[in-house]
């Protein structure tokens, strides 16, 4: 008797993994460009925070331009992040099945509403948060020029994360706090969302 | 010539389809995104709401206070109404609210659009495979 499991659960992880990246990445298209618009719409001063993404984006600036700019890079960026966590996650979702899941009836493709798995999704999202926080940090670190502060609007996110600072063991702290702040709102968003598609259902 | 498959495993197999290309609940993922994403903003204004104000060192006057979340209050460029206090703390519940269901939404729509594409184009192949091999 031959198997295809291994092969068909690489494809459907693959398949999967890239619709998952195209949709991140543009939804975060959409929202870093709206947002530049609507500070381009605006006007004046309240653009030069936003504007700070450059340290991070080169070539972006709150102007016309630079939306198109951010839409760009913010989509690169969420497809490039994004892709390989969701390949991770749905790789465990196909390789073990739920036994008691919506799967395990039968049902069509058409009528099958997918349930999250919530740890391996809170571990997914918490991987990428903490992922994304320690390479923020790094680099400002890397990037920092001499007689300028040193990442002064990331360090203030110290003000939430007791500890944080912008420096080599601060990004280690912020990768952990990142982790599990990611992680536990991900439990949540998974948890709530099995909850209302169980009640949908009944 | 292909081998056949075991039984058992053919239905895993099933399975696996139906987990892979299943459409998530636009609806249940904009709330669930909606709820996590305002308690979010609510507890970050509250935290800075409770540090309370503190000494402006750029203001004229020596007495004037700031809030420690200027930057906090910058999302009130996006979000009209929010402000660092207890009354902007609710506002921003509701905001938050909004802006994780939408983003939820969104995510949830673009996902199953893909899919939809995806086997739509599958289909497709399948039946001009089958026309073509008569």
């Amino acid at each position: 008797m031959a198997d295809r499991s291994p092969n068909l659960v690489n494809s459907l992880a693959r398949v999967n993994a890239i619709s998952l990246g195209v949709s991140c990445s543009l939804l975060a298209a959409a929202a870093l460009g709206g947002a530049t618009l609507v500070l381009v719409l605006q006007g004046g001063r309240p653009s030069y925070h936003l504007g700070l993404l450059v340290q991070f984006f080169p070539g972006y600036s709150v102007t016309g331009g630079g939306a198109l700019v951010g839409a760009l890079w913010a989509g690169a960026v969420a497809f490039a992040s994004s892709t390989p966590v969701a390949w991770l996650y749905y790789r465990n979702l196909l390789t073990k099945l739920p036994e008691d899941s919506a799967i395990a009836r039968p049902e069509s493709l058409q009528s099958a509403v997918a349930r999250l798995k919530k740890r391996e999704f809170a571990m997914a999202i918490g991987l990428l948060t903490g992922t994304a926080m320690f390479i923020a940090t790094i680099l400002l670190i890397i990037n920092h020029q001499p007689g300028k502060p040193l990442g002064p609007h990331l360090k203030l996110l110290g003000h939430f994360l007791p500890g944080y600072k912008v420096t080599w063991v601060g990004s280690a702290l912020g990768f952990v706090y990142l982790t599990a702040l990611g992680g536990a709102a991900a439990l949540f968003v998974a948890g709530f969302y099995n909850r209302i598609v169980g009640a949908n259902e009944k | 010539m292909t081998e056949p498959q075991d039984p058992s495993s053919e239905k895993r197999d099933q399975q696996r389809l139906i987990q892979a290309f299943a459409h998530l609940d636009r609806h249940a993922l904009g709330l669930s995104c909606g709820i996590v994403a305002s308690i979010v903003l609510f507890l970050m204004t509250a935290a800075m709401t409770i540090k309370g104000p503190v000494p402006c060192m750029a203001c004229l006057s020596k007495n004037a206070l700031v809030h420690k979340g200027p930057h906090l209050e910058l999302l009130s460029n996006f979000l009209p109404g929010y402000s660092v206090g207890w009354g902007g703390a609710f506002i921003g519940l509701g905001w938050g609210l909004v802006a994780g269901y939408l983003i939820g939404h969104f995510f949830a729509g673009f996902l199953n659009l893909h899919h939809r594409i995806y086997l739509r184009v599958i289909e497709r192949r399948l039946r001009s495979e089958a026309l073509s091999n008569g």
